[in-house]
């Protein structure tokens, strides 16, 4: 596959889990909104509110886009040494950047995953009232998002790497 | 040992910053690396792998996309465009009037937004060009709106407040409400420098504006009901103990996405651009929290966190010299890094400091978000002024909007100084 390809696919990759945060920040107004205004008119709480917004909206919304956000270059970092220190300085901390990203997300990846498959096996749930609510899946999102986070630093670290005609592919 | 191997761990992370490794992965790597070093890697990896769920699966935090959303539906459906106009209509008879009412116009925004980034790049659209034409030296005009903009994390909803609230588990309607305080004291130091300004220099500021005040009160309400329903539904709720600040958040969010399309500006552009904003600043943030708390367990495992509390009680400074170190790390690190990012690196060495000074949480909370607000607009990296020159820049360079800007950053510390010396001023509101 072509440098172009490979960030096409990354790009995505990384944006349809990010519309699936979307989802989940949408999910959550109407949920809370609607348990806000049952409650106020008739005495009405929709059960196991609590559980849903922090184990599967908030999960999904803050992890899943992730890869979207490095993709973008949104994450957070302190630009102001590095800005001092010049072009080429830049371009060698890009490339050792992109490792310790790539290494902190796999190990991740791998760790959660562990943790996630556990969860599925125990086939992990709370009590909401009477009701049992599996909250096993959205364990998966996390090595899901760093995952995906880590191809996204390799496409990186392959497209910074190579030779120049590669350094034209499209961002 | 471990301590030593935490104070490594310490100068690892600021490497780390420096080779510009985002904050959150900085935060990760070295947790890891340190709770390895300590103990073996499998108890490092049991230990960190559940932080990432445990720590976003939580109510509390659940506020912060929904104020997020909020701030952006309300930006983005021009909602807030109206309030420079009416501020204008209450301030017109003040010597630098429009100024006055750039600062107050913010203070409003603030009230829908939790972010001083749009906060500043709001005002700064609109307001800047008129101070420029009506005779504002350009520099200043821009310096207000940039000083204006920290208004937007001060005055509830404040993401930041959230967030610290989160981390000192502390009441955010309590911290939310000591926000306010804080924030209409910057406003009111904020207008005394540009009266006095006004009255010294007129050059800089014009004393008085002929035609840029043709507004009635009645246009001006007309103006800004959205604002004004949207904040008497959030904070009623919230302050009266109604809803919970998620639920305050969501109902804001519903309103502004209501009232956006009565006023016939919903799209489906807007709510698009507002979701994916909201996604992209809520994940960027919460992965720093991720990292802070996996750094908050290898600080106390290291025992760091407890040698620099005992070092400190031993030291023994008074009140006043551990809170001017305190003003003087935050200065220091609003140099150069952004608010999130600092709270979050430091928040787990200096509270287990402030717990044994016997301070109050929510005071400092609330003393911490003005600090690193302050590092909004101190140079080299002041984000607000980065925002005022992408909004503005053919009015003023970066050099010249930081020099507009210092006369503000007297007035930040005289307030700052006011809040560590009567403390009763900021917990006025939240009766403790």
């Amino acid at each position: 596959m072509s440098m172009s390809g490979l960030n096409r696919l990354a790009d995505q990759l990384s944006r349809a889990l990010a519309l699936l945060g979307t989802l989940g920040i949408a999910a959550m107004l109407i949920h809370v909104t609607l348990d806000v205004v049952l409650r106020s008119t008739m005495s009405y709480s929709i059960p196991a509110t609590l559980e849903i917004v922090t184990r599967y909206y908030m999960v999904t919304l803050a992890l899943l886009p992730l890869a979207w956000v490095e993709h973008q270059r949104n994450m957070i970092a302190v630009e102001a040494v590095t800005d001092v220190l010049g072009e080429r300085f830049k371009a060698w901390t890009d490339v050792l950047v992109a490792v310790i990203s790539l290494l902190i997300y796999f190990i991740f990846m791998v760790a959660t995953w562990t943790k996630a498959v556990e969860q599925f096996e125990r086939g992990a749930y709370v009590m909401s009232l009477d009701f049992p609510m599996p909250v096993w899946p959205t364990y998966f999102v996390i090595p899901i998002s760093f995952g995906l986070a880590c191809l996204v630093c390799l496409i990186r670290l392959i497209i910074h790497l190579s030779p120049t005609p590669s350094t034209n592919a499209p961002e | 040992m471990s301590v030593e191997i935490g104070l490594y761990g310490l100068v690892a992370l600021l490497v780390l910053l420096a080779l510009r490794v985002p904050v959150a992965l900085a935060l990760m790597a070295v947790s890891l690396g340190g709770v390895t070093w300590m103990i073996n890697w499998d108890v490092a990896i049991g230990m960190l792998a559940g932080t990432p769920y445990d720590f976003v699966a939580k109510w509390t935090l659940s506020a912060v996309p929904m104020f997020l959303l909020m701030g952006f539906v309300s930006y983005h459906a021009g909602l807030t465009a109206g309030l420079f106009n009416a501020a204008k209509v209450v301030f017109r008879w003040l010597p630098g009037g429009l100024a006055i009412s750039s600062i107050f116009a913010s203070s409003g925004f603030a009230a829908v937004s939790g972010s001083s980034l749009a906060c500043a790049a709001a005002m700064g659209r609109i307001a800047i060009p008129e101070m420029v034409n009506s005779g504002y030296k350009p520099s200043f005009a821009c310096g207000t709106i940039a000083a204006g903009g920290t208004i937007g994390a001060l005055i509830p909803p404040s993401i930041l407040m959230i967030v610290y609230g989160v981390f000192a588990q502390v009441s955010i309607t309590q911290v939310f409400l000591g926000g306010i305080t804080i924030g209409l004291l910057t406003a009111f130091s904020y207008t005394i420098v540009i009266l006095l300004v006004s009255w010294r220099r007129p050059d800089i500021v014009p004393r008085k504006v002929e035609g840029a005040y043709d507004y009635s009160p009645a246009q001006a309400i007309r103006e800004i009901w959205p604002v004004l329903l949207l904040g008497f539904m959030v904070f009623g709720g919230l302050f009266s103990g109604f809803f919970t600040a998620t639920e305050a958040g969501a109902i804001g969010a519903a309103g502004a996405i209501i009232i956006s399309a009565v006023l016939g500006k919903l799209s489906w552009a807007l709510i698009r651009t507002s979701l994916l904003e909201t996604l992209s600043t809520t994940a960027s943030l919460l992965i720093i929290g991720v990292g802070a708390s996996m750094f908050t367990v290898f600080l106390s495992l290291s025992g760091l966190a407890g040698f620099i509390s005992q070092a400190v009680s031993g030291w023994d400074p008074s009140y006043l010299q551990l809170m001017l170190m305190v003003v003087l790390i935050y200065l220091f690190l609003g140099l150069f890094m952004e608010p999130f990012g600092a709270m979050l690196v430091t928040l787990p060495i200096l509270m287990p400091v402030f717990e044994q000074y016997d301070i109050s949480l929510i005071w400092f909370g609330v003393l911490l978000v003005k600090l690193l607000e302050i590092g909004m607009i101190t140079p080299p990296v002041g984000m607000n002024i980065f925002v005022i020159r992408g909004v503005a820049g053919q009015y003023a360079s970066l050099v010249d909007i930081f020099k507009g800007v210092s006369t503000f950053l007297i007035a930040d510390l005289v307030v700052v100084a006011l809040v560590i010396f009567f403390p009763a001023i900021v917990l006025v509101l939240t009766g403790s």
